[in-house]
């Protein structure tokens, strides 16, 4: 009797025991050297380079372009999917190839977007849409003016032209009188799948 | 109180030593959880948010450029300096409150303080050719190939008083010659009466448009090729320093004639424009006691000759940005185009 007794208090020390090393392992299972998507290092090296895209493309003028890079009369971004937005990748300007060189070959998803100056507040338009960003998503964002003779991607002449024309139309007005057409906020938003 | 060595009781030890032992562990995960949350919020930094700063700052400076150059371009009539200056204002305005805008969404404050602006007084002088519609670079009253475009151009501190200097070429217009012999070449000269800088542009033994710099004190034969590019017409940025929209490093307008070490005024010349033709535009500083040459260089917007109009050199005004962690002020100096010091 005494014998069964102390096996099973036994077992019970044991399941004790072994409860708290299960503990312990589950409690420190993300460390910061584990490799994870949600891991701070990688949100922080993703945030500079998300930066260091952005201010690279509007340093060597490749940003513009691409903001430019509108149909029209169609009303989309050129060669852009059914919902007027680049869902594989970036766009097909020199930009999106950089975007693309330096996250899609990385399997880093990205999401594009420009906010503008309206009438009655402010607008949104989608660049490139790969879906709804996961909770450890970076983001950055970068100004950029436009001019009224900037000329638009489609080859239909300047903003000035496009606004002045009924049948063509940009997906931003023209929020000022003089030389200037408006100022453009580019916010990219990189999360890792 | 049982002997702890006695057989029969043994497993209370082992059960009391258990909990010992599941406390411990309990106690490290603690603790090691802690070391890991401070390194991860000691790594959470990501800056003061600097880059927001200078990404701003850089929008302010672009597209008050941007501002500045398309007004000038508009060409306003010579007693409307206060209206091209007010227009400035005006876009200034507007872009600063869109700026602003964008700012606050970001949770910060930012603010260019456009009633403080200062404007540099200064005249864009420019020939309306085109690489279709090549007109030759050659003054304006009687088509001279020598002539002077301004004098006494005084450079104002950290600010040069050249900018924008950007000239279309065609290759069948320009001069063949070669870096040891371009004396026959068009050029542009950068003066201040006792040394000068020449910039030659002239067709290379390659058939393609090329640029030869010579600098100060030099003889001529000591003038050296410093890009050149094949192509029926190019575009030459004297300030910028590109050939063809490709970076020249070697061009340099003015040289040390007009580089910071001096105070003098300079003068712009140009040599041979019968070997060149095309079009091009440039702003010159007119404060102090610069000028464009009136007799070379038409008041009045000529379809065919060198103008000029009115133009804002320089615009500098103060910018301020502000976040809970960063406070950036400076007065910025607008003017595109001139050359990196």
């Amino acid at each position: 009797m005494r014998a069964q007794a102390h096996t099973l208090e036994g077992f019970a020390a044991a399941i004790i025991l072994l409860s708290g090393v299960l503990f312990a392992l589950q409690a420190t299972a993300v460390t910061p050297l584990t490799a994870s998507t949600s891991n701070q290092h990688i949100e922080n090296q993703q945030a500079a380079v998300a930066e260091g895209t952005l201010a690279a493309a509007e340093a060597n003028g490749t940003l513009t372009p691409t903001l430019l890079y509108w149909n029209t009369s169609g009303d989309r971004f050129i060669g852009s999917g059914s919902d007027g937005t680049y869902a594989g990748g970036g766009p097909p300007t020199r930009f999106g190839a950089a975007l693309n060189r330096t996250f899609a070959a990385d399997r880093i998803a990205f999401n594009v977007e420009v906010s503008y100056r309206t009438a009655g507040g402010r607008g949104r338009t989608r660049m490139v849409y790969m879906g709804s960003p996961s909770d450890n998503a970076v983001a950055a964002t970068r100004t950029v003016v436009l001019f009224d003779d900037d000329p638009v991607g489609d080859g239909s002449g300047t903003l000035a032209d496009v606004a002045d024309d009924p049948d063509r139309e940009f997906y931003a007005d023209d929020t000022d009188g003089g030389p200037l057409y408006g100022v453009m906020e580019v916010r990219i938003v990189v999360w890792r799948i | 109180m049982a002997d702890l060595m006695d057989a029969e009781d043994r497993g209370q030890l082992v059960l009391v030593a258990g909990f010992a032992l599941a406390v411990v562990l309990v106690a490290l995960v603690l603790l090691a959880n802690t070391a890991i949350f401070t390194e991860n919020l000691a790594t959470r930094d990501n800056g003061v948010g600097e880059r927001e700063v200078l990404g701003y700052r850089s929008s302010a400076v672009d597209g008050a450029g941007g501002i500045v150059d398309r007004e000038n371009a508009a060409e306003y009539a010579n007693g409307e300096r206060d209206l091209l200056e007010g227009n400035v204002s005006d876009g200034l305005a507007a872009l600063d409150s869109q700026l602003r805008e964008s700012a606050g969404r970001n949770a910060a404050s930012a603010r260019a303080d456009v009633n403080a602006a200062t404007f540099t007084n200064g005249s864009l002088v420019r020939q309306n050719g085109t690489a279709d519609d090549p007109r030759q670079f050659t003054n304006a009253s009687d088509d001279r190939p020598d002539w002077t475009v301004a004098t006494g151009l005084e450079r104002d501190g950290d600010g040069n008083a050249t900018r924008a200097f950007v000239a279309v070429v065609t290759s069948s217009s320009l001069e063949p010659a070669s870096a040891s012999d371009p004396d026959d070449a068009f050029h542009v000269v950068v003066t201040n009466g006792s040394a000068a800088w020449h910039a030659y542009v002239y067709q290379n033994a390659s058939g393609g448009i090329a640029v030869g710099v010579k600098s100060a004190g030099e003889p001529v034969s000591a003038t050296s090729e410093v890009c050149s590019v094949a192509a029926s017409n190019a575009t030459v940025d004297f300030t910028g320093g590109s050939l063809g929209g490709v970076d020249c490093p070697g061009l340099a307008f003015g040289g040390d004639v007009a580089g910071s070490a001096t105070t003098d005024g300079y003068d712009v010349l140009v040599r041979n424009g019968d070997r060149a033709a095309g079009g091009y535009d440039l702003t010159v500083r007119t404060a102090g006691s610069g000028s464009v040459s009136t007799g070379n260089v038409s008041a009045t917007p000529s379809a065919d000759e060198p103008y000029r109009v009115p133009a804002v050199y320089a615009v500098e005004f103060p910018i301020e940005y502000r976040t809970g962690e960063v406070t950036y002020a400076e007065t910025v100096r607008v003017a595109p185009g001139e050359r990196d010091d």
